[in-house]
């Protein structure tokens, strides 16, 4: 993992516009989020806000702008490659290996951690440095209970949480999380702002979320999309007074 | 570990087979293990990785063919000959695989299809080389500690290899990059989140059900003495596609035991009928209307149904004693 | 020279043919995403019942609309019987239809036996027609105008009619056609039947031509996927193309190559399909 703990940005977003046959998803969007930081990202439906970490994480090929992860330009690396800079994510629609146990989709991203993932002559259980991190990454996360669980017997709300337990296993230094909270219950909710808030300062999170509550509970600094466009930056306090995105996203009607 | 000790155990029940049977028969089951060693390799694609393709049998017969064609076009030792083959196969393979992964579904279907009458066209046409439509026949068997000219001894040599294979199988299946497979077939986008060159996983698969379908391919020349263009043909590829999905994905003694079967029925109708593709259609209907899960889906099947019955048995007791 | 107008007139032909094969597995993928892998056995099945009504009533034109019916037949019902696996996973459809493929070879092949036949070309076109400067079959050239004529036909239907509008719309989003108050499944069911007469009638018309025997099915079949995928799924131009492509190709191959024939054909398909995934004009993703 590369490791700039000297950086200004954790990561740095330079004028990035993408395409969709004529559907313009991004326009010339700029976004820098300090190390260690909490950052939202706001915006309605179809705003963008999926494509834009689409295109951090590298699934998306921007039409133009440069993606910085401590100042490294990772705009041309294939998504495998930005885990090795120290990218993790989560997705809107839950992404986890359904046939697998709760173990061993953790211990899917340990491996990569623990340089083993090209290990072909020995049973991966048998892997104690990969067991052991995901075994404590569960742990850490009040989840070890569930570890011999198939995801397919996990109620949504384990399910999601076991979405961020999978891409926090990778070690990462900057993680992006799509929606955590959405079609979960209140106390569901909270059991998820609990887990995030409850992870280390070092690690710079970025979250796109929808409920305004969990948004001001967790993040500092803001961004706020709309149509494709950033229409607003800043922390929490002024964009929550921002008479622009009042108007256009907490829609005063 | 269970697995592997699964396996040594087969192998030895399998070691009794030339004490009870005919030679007819011992020739029957040595043809069924190498095909079901086929399909068992060709889990790791289908099955864990959910590529399907209907070209694989292009490893079984260039691999063969490149044997044959060693020993009686030049003169080469049958087991230097066996080891030309079997890197052939894994050459072609390591060259066409990367290529054919970058597509998917249908397009890979295509591809795999197209390159497998690539080779079939050309076993079948290139007749001044490869002999055509009447194949390769007096393909010398490779001098061994016992004799290999026998029965029984083919039958052992070939058991040997079926163990051996099975066991690295086995165990690359539950390693890292085995589960990798799954995750691939699982989502390949959460696959490349966390890190993973998921076309290099799929290229993976794809070399190494390449690579056991060439040993078997060798092991099938030296049992025929003879190698044919129908080691090449669609026929075959769809043959073992159907053993994988009637044994189940992925459980891989599933698709051994249904390739191994298949190759019997085969052998048993072909006998007496032209009705072999009737038999393998209608197989292939039944087990994808009626059977989705294959074979292995329905050991669990009956293990639950115990499981359930005796959990019943114990509310019956538990009812009785609350009374 | 003459050597390659024929060369080239025989490419055309066999494009002909494959248009005819491929247009209807094409549309059929691209609408209802299925992958119909017994379409070369329905074409074979089309030939031969052709050949058995050409029998009875020496007429070549009463056995095209004979076939047709038949085949549709077939096609309707296994879409009706087989409807919940056709529209699962691709890969329970690839394994069906390669399953009912292998089914009605062994069908075709109990009912009218393994004996290569042939019906011979209707008698206004049975003889030779001069151009180009080399003299070639009518049959031959009335197949490739025959093909030319009726791949407008159909691009002008499917790009102007308003049939081909709401077949369009099907493809494109099956949903919002629902809510447009189009009956889907309707329209489904009438695609598959036209898919699998289209082929029946290919059958017919290419007897004269390739003959009607087993193991014809499997080639076609072949060969119309690779149409398929190469032009792109869903695309009538882009299956319009590549079957001229790929009969071009196939001619000349065999031709010059004779010993490498499928891999003079095959070698540029795989290299094609590697370059754009999506083939020559496809805008569907073939997953
Ligand atoms: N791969 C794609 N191809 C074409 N259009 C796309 C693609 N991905 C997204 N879009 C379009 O881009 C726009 C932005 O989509 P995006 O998923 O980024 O929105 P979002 O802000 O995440 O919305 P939501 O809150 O619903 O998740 C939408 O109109 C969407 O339809
Ligand atoms: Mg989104």
């Amino acid at each position: 993992m590369v490791q700039t703990a000297n950086s200004k940005y954790a990561l740095s977003i330079e004028n990035l516009t993408v395409q969709f046959g004529g559907l313009l998803a991004l326009q010339d969007v700029d976004i820098v989020v300090p190390p260690g930081s909490r950052y939202g990202i706001l915006g309605p439906n179809g705003a963008g806000k999926t494509t834009l970490f689409n295109v951090i994480s590298g699934f998306v090929k921007p039409t133009k702008g440069r993606v910085f992860l401590h100042d490294a330009d990772i705009s041309k690396q294939p998504p495998h490659k930005r885990v090795q800079y120290g990218l993790a994510r989560t997705f809107q629609i839950t992404t986890l290996f359904s046939e697998l146990s709760v173990l061993e989709n953790i211990l899917m991203a340990a491996l990569v951690q623990s340089g083993t993932s090209q290990v072909f002559w020995k049973p991966v259980h048998n892997d104690k440095v990969a067991v052991s991190i995901a075994e404590s990454q569960l742990h850490d996360l009040g989840l070890m209970h569930l570890a011999g669980k198939a995801v397919n017997e996990l109620a949504y709300g384990e399910q999601r949480l076991l979405e961020i337990a999978v891409a926090l296993a990778s070690n990462p230094s900057v993680l992006l999380l799509d929606e955590p909270t959405a079609g979960l219950s209140t106390a569901e909710i909270k059991a998820v702002v609990k887990l995030v808030t409850g992870l280390p300062r070092d690690l710079t999170i970025i979250m796109i979320e929808h409920d305004l509550d969990v948004i001001f509970d967790v993040s500092e600094y803001l961004s706020v999309l709309h149509g494709g466009q950033a229409i607003a930056h800043g922390p929490a306090d002024e964009i929550r007074h921002d008479e622009r995105v009042k108007e256009v996203y907490l829609g005063e009607s | 570990m269970r697995r592997e000790k699964i396996i040594i155990g087969a192998g030895i029940v399998l070691a009794v087979l030339p004490f009870v049977l005919t030679e007819y028969w011992l020739g029957l089951f040595t043809q069924a293990l190498i095909f079901g060693g086929f399909a068992m390799g060709l889990d790791l694609l289908v099955g864990y990785t959910r590529m399907p393709t209907l070209g694989h049998a292009a490893f079984f017969g260039l691999a063969g063919y490149g044997t044959a064609l060693a020993i009686t076009r030049f003169g080469i030792n049958p087991w230097i000959a066996a080891g030309i083959g079997v890197l052939l196969s894994g050459g072609v393979a390591v060259a066409f695989a990367p290529l054919a992964v970058r597509v998917r579904g249908l397009t890979f279907l295509t591809i795999t299809l197209a390159f497998g009458q690539v080779t079939w066209g050309l076993a079948t046409r290139w007749t001044s080389f490869t002999g055509g439509e009447n194949g390769i026949p007096s393909v010398p068997r490779p001098d061994f500690i016992w004799d290999l000219n026998d029965r029984t001894g083919f039958f052992y040599l070939t058991l040997i290899v079926v163990i051996f294979v099975s066991l690295l199988i086995s165990i690359f299946a539950s390693s890292a990059v085995g589960m990798s497979f799954m995750g691939v077939r699982g989502s390949d986008t959460r696959m490349s989140a966390l890190g993973y060159n998921v076309q290099s996983r799929r290229a993976t698969a794809f070399i190494v059900a390449a690579l056991v379908a060439a040993v078997y391919g060798v092991l099938s020349t030296f049992f025929n003495k003879f190698v044919g263009t129908g080691s090449l043909s669609w026929q075959l590829s769809a043959q073992m596609l159907l053993a994988v999905v009637v044994g189940g994905f992925g459980s891989l003694w599933g698709p051994f035991v249904a390739g191994s079967g298949l190759h019997i029925l085969k052998t048993l109708l072909i006998g007496s009928t032209q009705r072999w593709p009737m038999v393998l259609g209608v197989l292939y209907v039944i087990s994808v209307v009626f059977l989705p899960g294959g074979l292995s889906s329905l050991v669990p099947t009956i293990k639950q149904r115990m499981i359930r019955r005796s959990k019943g048995k114990e509310h019956a007791r538990y009812g009785t004693n609350s009374k | 020279m003459r050597l390659w107008v024929f060369q080239i007139l025989n490419g055309l032909t066999m494009g002909s043919l494959l248009f005819f094969v491929a247009a209807g597995l094409s549309v059929v993928f691209g609408l209802m995403r299925i992958l119909n892998l017994s379409h070369g056995a329905i074409f074979l099945f089309g030939g031969f019942v052709g050949l058995a009504v050409q029998k009875a009533t020496g007429s070549f034109w009463l056995a095209i609309p004979a076939a047709m019916l038949a085949a549709g037949i077939l096609g309707f019902v296994i879409q009706k019987v087989f409807s919940t696996t056709l529209m699962g996973s691709r890969f329970n459809q690839v394994l069906l239809t390669l399953g009912l493929a292998f089914i009605f070879n062994n069908s075709i092949l109990a009912i009218w036996g393994g004996a290569p036949q042939t019906i011979p070309a209707p008698e206004i076109l049975a003889t030779s027609v001069k151009v180009l400067g080399v003299t070639y079959p009518a049959y031959r050239l009335f197949l490739i105008v025959l093909a030319f004529v009726s791949g407008t036909g159909l691009w002008l239907f499917w790009e102007r009619s308003r049939l081909g509008a709401i077949v369009r719309a099907c493809v494109d989003d099956r949903d919002m056609a629902t809510a447009m108050g189009i009956r889907v499944e309707v329209v489904f069911a009438t695609v598959f039947t036209l898919g699998a007469a289209i082929a029946g009638m290919a059958g017919v018309l290419g007897a004269p031509v390739l003959g009607v025997s087993i193991g014809l099915d499997f080639d076609v079949l072949l060969l119309a996927l690779v149409v398929m995928v190469v032009g792109g799924v869903g695309s009538l131009s882009g299956a319009f193309v590549a079957s001229l492509m790929v009969g071009l190709v196939d001619t000349f191959g065999k031709a010059l190559f004779p010993e490498l024939s499928y891999f003079t054909l095959f070698s540029p398909v795989i290299i094609i399909l590697i370059v754009r995934p999506l083939g020559l004009f496809g805008r569907i993703p073939p997953e």
